[in-house]
């Protein structure tokens, strides 16, 4: 894919990319995966929700498309969503919570308009974490938060994930 | 490091490094008169506000390890602004806000910049 090239939402639909890559008002966005640390985390992040989902009656995505416009798609790297289960393979409704685990070519302006999207969308939380540092920020419509000593939380229903446990 | 009077092309100089940088006049380099000013060159003490202004190319990771060098070298104020999308974020050493009403602030002395108004100075 040429940078600058345009596509249609319906060709982006219609493609499968390896990885996945993101969809914003016709642009291909390639996403920075396959970095050890960003992989353990992920994996161990989707477990952690995974063995938990009946607990907190929530379902867990890895990589699921989220259209959070008629003509942007972002693909965190984890998701929740609250019960029940939506039955769309994409999901159009805000989840309850972003996951975006940053790789060291991730640019901040990009992670910004991502992190702008998902709060636009009316994502409740979205928790960016660098996995190198174990540092970790809770964005929400209200403002932004340091997950004090790992610790990262969201309300109704309180979820607590620690990352030192993880 | 070149005599004053050897004459450089551009290219050479930019890809040359100088410690301490000089400048470049005509194909001359020159030296610039630092050990007048070592004393002060280099700041030694946390300044009060510091500010990134974010390039396309800043990587997440790197901009996140600055502004915790800053804060923990004791910068009272950190300002992050995006000149793209004219979004910015105030870093205190206890709390992350995004200026969403456009004014960037410190406290203590109080400082209000507001981004409309210096973008508006540009258009």
């Amino acid at each position: 894919m040429q940078a600058g090239t345009l596509i249609s939402v319906d060709e982006y639909l219609n493609t499968s990319y390896s990885p996945d890559c993101d969809y914003v008002d016709g642009r291909i966005l390639e996403r920075n995966v396959g970095e050890r640390d960003h992989s353990k985390l992920q994996i161990a992040l989707g477990s952690y929700f995974y063995t938990r989902q009946k607990q907190w009656n929530i379902v867990a995505y890895t990589e699921q498309r989220v259209q959070v416009a008629p003509t942007r798609f972002r693909i965190p790297d984890v998701c929740v969503v609250l019960c029940p289960e939506p039955s769309d393979q994409i999901l159009h409704e805000p989840p309850f919570l972003c996951i975006e685990i940053l790789s060291k070519d991730d640019r901040a302006v990009d992670m910004a308009e991502k992190i702008d999207d998902y709060l636009n969308f009316g994502v409740k939380y979205v928790w960016v974490i660098n996995p190198k540092t174990g540092k970790a920020l809770i964005h929400t419509a209200s403002g932004i938060h340091e997950a004090k000593d790992g610790v990262l939380t969201t309300q109704s229903p309180d979820i607590t994930v620690s990352l030192g446990e993880i | 490091m070149p005599q004053s009077e050897t004459l450089i092309s551009l290219n050479e100089y930019l890809n040359t490094s100088y410690s301490p940088d000089c400048e470049y006049v005509d194909g001359r380099i020159l030296e610039r008169n630092w050990r007048e000013r070592d004393h002060d060159r280099i700041l030694h003490e946390p300044p009060f506000l510091c500010i990134e202004i974010l390039s396309q190319e800043d990587r997440a990771i790197d901009m996140e390890e600055k502004i915790d060098d800053y804060r923990n070298f004791g910068v009272q104020h950190v300002w992050i602004v995006d000149p793209k999308t004219r979004k910015a974020y105030v870093y205190t050493a206890s709390s992350i806000h995004r200026a969403d009403d456009g004014f960037l602030t410190t406290q203590n002395p109080d400082i209000t910049v507001s981004l409309p108004e210096l973008y508006r100075s540009q258009e």
